[in-house]
């Protein structure tokens, strides 16, 4: 019987979950909104916890009768294909995050279709995931066969997007020393509306690209959804990166809303991407979590990466990490003073740990 | 320039691994805005300090522990962190805030982050007196 980890707080509810799962230890929950006029469990975390019942087999969830405590006691992981209706309440990223950081340790690999909203300001973009974090893995030899495919757009309020999840199973993951963040050679972006007027993708991508005016290679896709591929609810929104000569890449979005004005969100969205490239690092603050997290997965062998401010939802993710895992990382802060390398952000962050060496057992060595 | 300079060095932050890993005092919101007092709080002996943080979720013996005496029964629990925990949204993407963004309508701001991309200068800061010797 391994021991019981106890959290109070709906705070960090999923990645609690996520590591419970992986490391197999029982995870309890108490005091979830005990406060809140509207107690305990709000929909999209029944939803959620819905959804980790469909991917894992065995697994018991016992919910307190007002909602505000949880038991979980984690099963095996199995994947393979899985329909999930996401709701409105959260956009699919809440939902799809954590997909990712179970995916690659399945017994099947995942195919799991998920229906709801793929982009809005709360949650990181299905564009995001597709092409800022899904990448990430590809450095832990996380490859063949991972894809997001999008064939529908979803739009807050009403959402009716569509997108499928298909991640391949490894026995161990590589370690990685990724500490030269290199130069930004070119960015890259998707604009997308949909049941708004077609130009509203050119004029975000017009305004972004006046902001990002450093390279030349700039290429922002500029996509107009229609018929049965344009969901629900009117929108549009736009998801930029910037990629490094060494594959680090930087990244920001935003999604536009109703009265909102397709030049401001281009504009913010590209002054966002800016103020994420001065973090530096080689690791944006979207995919740190996911990152820190392989990381400790990896072999037992030292894993080294740069980032470049912390934000505090990884700062709580360290401290969960700590306690499900037992693994701490080595931060080291370097400054403007020690720095030779070509073109480095002045304030970064080392940080380096040894891996738990996690081992997929149902996937046979080859 | 100076200015744009010294928003960039005023991100220090003192004993990361401490503030994280160590008795987990601080939030991690408090950790990242360095809303953090030089000494050590002060925590009154026998008082409910402890419940400030309850909420926070900030990892098993942090929160308030199962010492409360009958004392506490039907006593009223100050919660005024309780609107700040509600509001925080369990996502990665951090909050957006547009003001702090408005310094990249700034050409010289803008200018300090050229050398983060391949056209800007090839000179490495440090070397650069290095190679003012060769000549």
């Amino acid at each position: 019987m391994s021991k019981v980890l106890k959290y109070e707080g709906h705070n960090y509810f999923r990645q609690r979950l996520v590591l419970a799962t992986l490391s197999g230890k029982v995870l309890k929950i108490d005091k979830i909104r005990s406060n809140d006029a509207n107690p305990g469990l709000r929909d999209f975390e029944a939803s959620f916890l819905r959804l980790l019942e469909k991917v894992t087999n065995g697994a018991t969830i016992e919910i307190s009768y007002t909602g505000t405590s949880i038991v979980y006691k984690p099963g095996v992981i199995v994947g393979g294909k899985v329909y999930h209706d996401c709701g409105t309440a959260r956009a699919v990223g809440y939902f799809l995050e954590p997909l990712i950081a179970l995916g690659p340790f399945s017994k099947n690999p995942m195919n799991i279709t998920l229906n709801g909203i793929t982009n809005d300001n709360v949650d990181i973009s299905v564009d995001t995931i597709r092409t800022v974090l899904l990448p990430q893995l590809k450095k832990f030899g996380i490859e063949e066969g991972l894809e997001l495919e999008i064939p529908s757009r979803g739009a807050p309020p009403n959402g009716g997007g569509k997108v499928i999840f298909r991640c391949p199973i490894v026995r161990v993951l590589k370690p990685i020393q990724f500490t030269d963040e290199g130069r930004i050679k070119r960015i890259r972006g998707v604009a997308y509306c949909t049941r708004v007027a077609p130009q509203f993708s050119n004029r975000m991508v017009d305004s972004a690209r006046g902001v990002l005016d450093y390279v030349n290679d700039i290429n922002i896709a500029a996509v107009h959804y229609q018929g049965d591929k344009s969901g629900l609810s009117p929108g549009f929104a736009i998801s930029l990166l910037a990629k490094t000569t060494t594959s680090a890449f930087y990244s920001a979005e935003l999604a536009g809303g109703p009265g909102q004005a397709p030049e401001d969100i281009g504009l913010l969205a590209a002054k966002q991407l800016l103020a994420e490239i001065q973090k530096g690092g080689c690791v944006d603050s979207i995919s740190q979590t996911l990152v820190l997290l392989m990381m400790v997965l990896g072999p037992n062998d030292v894993s080294k990466v740069r980032v470049g401010e912390l934000t505090p939802f990884t700062i709580q993710y360290l401290r969960d990490l700590q306690d499900f895992f037992g693994s701490q990382f080595k931060i080291t802060q370097e400054t403007g003073k020690d720095q030779t390398v070509l073109g480095a952000a002045p304030d970064t962050l080392l940080m380096t740990c040894v891996g738990v060496g996690y081992v997929n057992t149902n996937k046979k060595a080859t | 320039m100076a200015k744009a300079e010294s928003v960039f060095h005023s991100r220090r932050r003192p004993n990361l691994m401490r503030l994280i890993y160590g008795d987990r005092k601080y939030t991690p919101e408090q950790i990242v805005n360095g809303d953090i007092e030089e000494g050590p709080l002060k925590l009154k002996e026998g008082s409910d300090e402890e419940d400030s943080d309850e909420g926070f979720g900030t990892g098993p013996g942090t929160g308030g522990e199962d010492n409360d005496n009958d004392e506490d029964f039907l006593t009223l629990k100050k919660e005024d962190s309780d609107t700040v925990v509600a509001q925080m949204i369990d996502s990665c993407k951090s909050t957006i805030e547009f003001t702090d963004l408005d310094i990249w309508d700034n050409p010289e701001f803008k200018e300090t982050i050229r050398d983060r991309f391949i056209t800007g200068s090839l000179d490495v800061p440090g070397a650069a007196s290095a190679g003012g010797d060769d000549e």
